[in-house]
């Protein structure tokens, strides 16, 4: 019982609401953050119903490697975006065009 | 139908641990002003049943039938669920706890991995509370508490990686049957620097005194759970005692040899005291522990914030790398 | 007779879709957080239904136990009505339409049953431990892929340094700070004065 299909199908559709999300929330910045995270997330879901079934543990492996280099993209975003918010007191993106010539 | 059964024995075995559990946690709290009564020259409380042994009813009953209040401006739904969030993962932590040998509800691979996953989810319950009760003394209570146990998270789990290098398994069962020879066969002697930290950060992340600054009655009144009442309240309360019972039972299990006789292979004592069933031994240390949290909490007084943070990342954690590289010298050189 | 795994997977998948549009359309970032916590729960169950049990305990305990606590922390520090509006979100619609479609089709290109069909199906792993144990992914992340580890490894390490650096606040003047070298040095004397003096009537 891989249910393969099912997985791919789940990891689409997730995909999908995040890259969604990327677009109605493009202003704020801590949503974004979290939009990626879900695409992520939808990306390694791939991933482990391939390793499950084939067998094969690179699929896996490759999870790892992407949550530990999502962790810390996060956490330098999190500090950017901190950074942001004392200076300029907004989380708006649109705040942020100082080098719009 | 094997599923079915499978369902209905996992249940029953679930409350076999939870509903004891739950006795433990109401006696633990008399014990708890038992002790601090004795140990400042008071009795403690005395007056329902006999020498205060109806207490914890009497406590139980009283904030069943309070009234439950929610504050005017605070969020409704998080403030309702926070407590249960910050019961379960202390509940559900102890499904791979083991009680013996093969008396254990879920004999996980990964149980050490699976008990930490379930404690870092302790943080949600008090940051939701904190949030949601829309006051400030909650606020600053639950942002402290948070940092607090995220910090010592990291420290607990290198002293547990000691534990697993020793052990060369996540089961914990594997991990006590790899402690099996008398007393000087257990982890705290050779990982003696790790039992310390594990100690130190249990304690802190269980946010008991002298960390208690989450609470702190006396700054912030008594930090994340100050707008709680009744049963909202009582399972703030479960949830942090039976977290206190799952660290002490845990330093026994993965330091101290857990159902182990400490007399195994000595000449006469082994022979004498064989009748001692194992989980005896093991209720008999961790009873050791949770004595010794109340004992901690009788004679020290409260840290100051900024020096637990300092205490955590600037001590602890560099001792347990430390020792993590001895350690892996020890196990190389065979010594472990 | 639908069997249990098959039970399980359906019900986290629907959880895991309502916590992920929770996320995107919630106007209440506290909300987004706590439902991508609640996804990120529904997705480490559907992992390990694959397998990975390593990966789906370490998802709880580095993700939500770490990183959405810190997101959590930074949404709880800033003033929600600082949080700029999308009143335009309908707008986008015909988009998701379009990027929805566009992906179905895709998907259902390269994973139609026809393609896999080519594809031999193993049967399930019946080894002593699971698949995804800490035991087997520890041996091949040491040995294959020990250099992308140790990469990892300092990818993370130039993180922890970037994110104290840029968040480290310098002391503003006038900020009392304490001196515990001062505090350690003094002594009764600098700090208080015993004055002999008569006993003074009414």
């Amino acid at each position: 019982m891989s249910l393969l299909i099912e997985y791919l199908v789940l990891g689409a559709v997730l995909f999908v609401i995040s890259l969604f999300g990327l677009i109605i929330n493009r202003k704020n910045v801590i949503a974004l953050l979290m939009c990626i995270e879900l695409m992520l997330l939808a990306v390694n879901t791939n991933f482990v119903a391939f390793s499950n079934y084939y067998h094969d543990l690179s699929g896996q492996i490759f999870v790892f490697f992407v949550l530990a280099v999502a962790a810390a993209e996060s956490a330098i975003g999190l500090a950017i975006f901190v950074l942001m918010y004392r200076s300029r007191a907004t989380v708006d993106l649109d705040a942020m065009a100082e080098l719009k010539g | 139908m094997g599923e079915i059964y499978f369902f209905i024995v996992t249940v029953l075995k679930s409350l076999l641990v939870i509903l004891p559990l739950l006795g433990a946690v109401a006696y633990y709290t008399l014990l708890e002003r038992k002790v601090i009564g004795y140990m400042q020259a008071r009795v403690g409380p005395n007056r329902t049943g006999a020498r205060g042994i109806g207490q914890p009813i009497a406590d139980a009953l009283k904030l069943l039938f309070k009234e439950l209040l929610l504050p005017a401006k605070s969020n409704k739904f998080i403030f309702v669920i926070a407590p249960i969030l910050s019961l379960a993962p202390a509940i559900s932590a102890w499904a791979v706890v083991p009680f013996a040998d093969g008396w254990v509800v879920a004999d996980a691979n990964a149980g050490v991995l699976y008990l930490f996953a379930m404690t870092s989810l302790g943080a949600y319950g008090i940051l939701m509370a904190g949030w949601a009760s829309n006051s400030r003394y909650a606020f600053l209570g639950a942002m402290r508490s948070a940092a607090q146990v995220i910090s010592y998270e990291i420290a607990m789990g290198f002293a547990l990686v000691g534990v697993l290098m020793a052990a060369g398994s996540m089961n914990i069962s594997t991990i006590v049957n790899a402690q099996s020879g008398n007393i000087f066969h257990w982890y705290f002697l050779p990982l003696l620097p790790m039992f310390v930290v594990y100690w130190i950060s249990a304690v802190a992340e269980t946010n008991r005194a002298p960390f208690d600054v989450a609470e702190g009655e006396s700054e912030i009144v008594a930090g994340f759970h100050v707008e709680y009442s009744g049963m909202g309240f009582a399972l703030f309360f479960l949830a942090e005692y039976a977290n206190m019972i799952l660290v002490s039972i845990l330093a026994a299990l993965l330091f101290l040899g857990g159902w182990l006789s400490p007399f195994e292979g000595v000449p006469v004592l082994e022979g004498l005291l064989e009748f001692i069933p194992g989980v005896i031994w093991l209720l008999l240390k961790t009873g050791f522990f949770s004595f010794l949290l109340l004992w901690l909490r009788a004679t020290f007084p409260r840290y100051r914030y900024d020096q637990l943070m300092q205490l955590g990342w600037k001590v602890l954690i560099p001792v347990t790398i430390f020792w993590i590289f001895v350690e892996g010298v020890l196990i190389l050189g065979g010594v472990i | 007779m639908i069997d249990i795994v098959t039970l399980v997977f359906y019900q986290f998948a629907v959880i895991l879709l309502v916590a992920a549009t929770l996320v995107v359309v919630s106007k209440n970032p506290v909300k987004s957080v706590l439902s991508l916590v609640l996804a990120f729960f529904a997705s480490s169950v559907l992992w390990m239904l694959q397998q990975a049990e390593f990966l789906s305990l370490a998802l709880i305990f580095v993700y939500i136990g770490a990183v959405m606590t810190l997101f959590l922390f930074v949404v709880l520090m800033i003033n929600a009505d600082k949080i700029p509006s999308r009143n335009r979100v309908w707008a986008f619609f015909p988009f998701l339409i379009a990027i929805a479609s566009v992906f179905v089709y895709a998907f259902y290109r390269a994973f139609s049953p026809d393609n896999f069909s080519s594809l031999q199906s193993f049967s399930s792993y019946d080894g002593p431990t699971m698949l995804g144990s800490a035991e087997n992914i520890s041996s091949v992340l040491y040995t294959d892929y020990v250099i992308a580890f140790e990469l990892v490894a300092i990818l993370l390490l130039i993180a922890i340094i970037a994110s104290i650096a840029l968040s480290k606040r310098e002391v503003q003047a006038g900020r009392i700070k304490q001196r515990i070298s001062n505090q350690v040095a003094a002594d009764p004397k600098s700090r208080i004065r015993m004055v002999k003096m008569e006993a003074e009537d009414k």
